[in-house]
């Protein structure tokens, strides 16, 4: 039996359980990723009916998106965006007038931030999964900056290997961008093909060291690549669920908090900062995987 | 492997060995506990030398002639050193340095007769080992012709974490050191002529790989030396989905090469070298953290050598 439903049907139970109670109080960032886990996880539990999750995650995105109009990241958007395509999935939320408010925040927060071209071309390619007509000509335009970026900053490294994290999050990024969730193969120009060898042996390093944070992203990028064959992705997927915890969330990071606790007064707080964003992207990556649910 | 950068990294490293000879001499301590504490780096640099005169159908070049000729005469021969093995009789390391100066031709047969005799002991044999050193062992007995009966190298592959095939998510580093030294124990450095068992050679070909990416991007270059080895050990250093990272990590290995000619050992750590104003307390730090990593990359080099002569003589048999 695939044991990836269940996994994912604990966590939407821990959300429900655990979070709930406590998002309205939660930091703007703390309910769209609540909101996303939600819309993704709601397939796979049967505690709450669609209805009912279609409101929560409304209520939620909405009250952002109002409240925080002026302080929204970019980030933030593509969790909101991403939140109502799940949220869709369900046929039963009405979500229109919501997008058009998301739409209006993206033009807002592109023009006030200037986020980085990978980050504006996902919100885009996001608000058009949710029904906006999309400004294609715009899009095209940035797919070609995205690709001539990308074959300057990664594709032409010397040592391949030798990425940061948060270099390594960007180029995940781009995958997702320019495979537009792996529903287009990418130009051979991209030189993204040529980085699946590297991105495996990346996989295999971070699942290694248990950096939880990369690989869900890795494993999206590797699906998304076509790369989901090889062994890096299966024991990767493994580790993932073995990092599953008894109340449903993933990570383990009960050893670190505990040390953190008899050094210094610890001012994370442990499920808004730790453990909603990671069992989102893990519930996220398994659920991409098993092909149940996807932002397409 | 065989460019410039690579013959410009082994003369400005043998360079290096040659400036600071003085520091492979156990005999330059003064407590008998430094002095076994120091003996490794010199028998791995003679274990250095010996592969490079096999690699070397015209003998072994002056440099390292120079290395082994001094240690002889200023270690090996001397009765300080010579009474180590009774007092020490444990170490296999009394062992190495004997059969490295014999392979180069240094023989000295009263050393032997004493090394005979420990042997005859039992005692050596008798200790419990991880299963990578017993073969080191019994590859030893073999090489020196020691008539001693003792297990075959091969015979302790079964006991070894290799044969075992681990999940190498879990390898730390103390294993990926007993899969390395397991293969080349094994093959004698690929001397032996033997393979692996198919099934093994399999799990290699995807472990090793997998690995070397993982220390080429951790910069634990000691690791990537070694596992540099072993892919030519196995012959699999050409193979299509290998030779990339193979080439990158020689790139990487020979990159972190100091001016002075050492490679950094996973334990150096350069703000606590730049603290060290001494000259003779930084010449001494490099070494101490050094050596085993620059000696790693030089057996590298040998290997690339030795497996191009290999290569060779079976085509010209062919």
């Amino acid at each position: 039996m695939n044991p990836i439903p269940s996994a994912i049907e604990r966590a939407g139970d821990w959300l429900l359980s655990e979070c709930s109670p406590k998002v309205d109080k939660a930091k703007p960032t703390s309910k769209l990723y609540y909101s996303l886990g939600l819309s993704i996880t709601s397939s796979f539990t049967s505690r709450v009916t669609p209805t009912e999750v279609g409101q929560i995650i409304l209520s939620n995105i909405a009250v952002v998106v109002e409240r925080e109009r002026d302080r929204l990241s970019i980030r933030d958007i593509i969790l909101a965006l991403l939140a109502c395509r799940y949220a869709r999935n369900s046929g039963t939320i009405k979500i229109g007038p919501l997008v058009q408010l998301l739409q209006a925040a993206t033009k807002l927060v592109i023009e006030k931030t200037k986020p980085d071209p990978c980050d504006v071309y996902l919100s885009q390619l996001l608000l058009e999964m949710n029904g906006r007509v999309p400004r294609r000509e715009e899009m095209l335009g940035s797919r070609q900056q995205l690709l001539s970026e990308l074959a300057a900053t990664f594709s032409q490294r010397k040592n391949p290997l030798d990425i940061s994290k948060d270099e390594l999050l960007i180029f995940c990024k781009y995958v997702f961008a320019l495979t537009e969730f792996g529903t287009k193969s990418t130009p051979t120009q991209s030189g993204l093909h040529n980085t699946v060898q590297y991105l495996r042996y990346l996989t295999f390093y971070h699942t290694k060291n248990r950096d939880i944070d990369l690989v869900c992203p890795l494993l999206l990028a590797l699906k998304y690549l076509g790369a989901e064959g090889c062994w890096e992705y299966s024991s990767a997927t493994e580790y993932l669920l073995n990092s599953q915890n008894q109340d449903g969330s993933f990570g383990l990071y009960e050893i670190e908090l505990y040390l953190d606790s008899l050094a210094k007064d610890d001012v994370r707080n442990r499920i808004e900062d730790i453990y909603l964003p990671v069992t989102v992207l893990a519930s996220w990556s398994l659920a991409t995987l098993i092909g149940k649910v996807n932002v397409i | 492997m065989k460019s410039e950068r690579v013959r410009s990294f082994e003369s400005k490293a043998v360079s290096w060995i040659r400036n600071n000879l003085e520091r492979f001499n156990p005999l330059r301590r003064n407590t008998f506990d430094a002095i076994m504490g120091d003996l490794k780096a010199m028998c791995e640099l003679l274990f250095l030398c010996s592969l490079k005169k096999e690699s070397n159908p015209s003998g072994l070049p002056r440099d390292y002639r120079m290395i082994v000729e001094s240690l002889y005469n200023n270690v090996f021969c001397k009765p300080a050193y010579q009474e180590l093995i009774i007092r020490r009789p444990d170490t296999i390391l009394h062992m190495l340095a004997y059969i490295s100066f014999r392979a180069c031709g240094y023989e000295h047969a009263w050393y032997r007769q004493r090394l005979e005799r420990v042997l005859a002991t039992g005692y050596p044999l008798q200790i419990e080992r991880l299963p990578h050193r017993n073969m080191d062992l019994s590859l030893m007995i073999e090489k020196g012709g020691f008539d001693i009966p003792f297990p075959s190298p091969e015979s302790f592959f079964e006991q070894t974490l290799l044969a075992r095939h681990p999940n190498i998510y879990y390898l730390n580093e103390a294993d990926v050191y007993a899969i390395t030294h397991t293969i080349f124990y094994y093959t004698d450095f690929k001397q032996r002529g033997n393979m692996l068992p198919s099934s093994d050679h399999h799990y290699l070909k995807k472990a090793l790989p997998s690995l070397l990416a993982f220390y080429i991007r951790q910069g634990n270059w000691d690791l990537v030396g070694e596992l540099l080895i072993c892919l030519i050990i196995l012959d699999i250093s050409s193979d299509v989905f290998i030779s990339e990272l193979y080439d990158l990590g020689w790139n990487c290995f020979l990159g972190a090469q100091d001016a002075e000619g050492w490679i950094r050992g996973p334990q150096f750590l350069p703000e606590e070298y730049a603290r060290i104003t001494a000259a003779e307390d930084k010449a001494e730090y490099a070494f101490a953290k050094n050596y085993h990593t620059t000696i790693v990359g030089l057996i590298a080099v040998a290997m690339c050598d030795l497996s191009d002569l290999i290569l060779n003589s079976e085509g010209r048999r062919t």
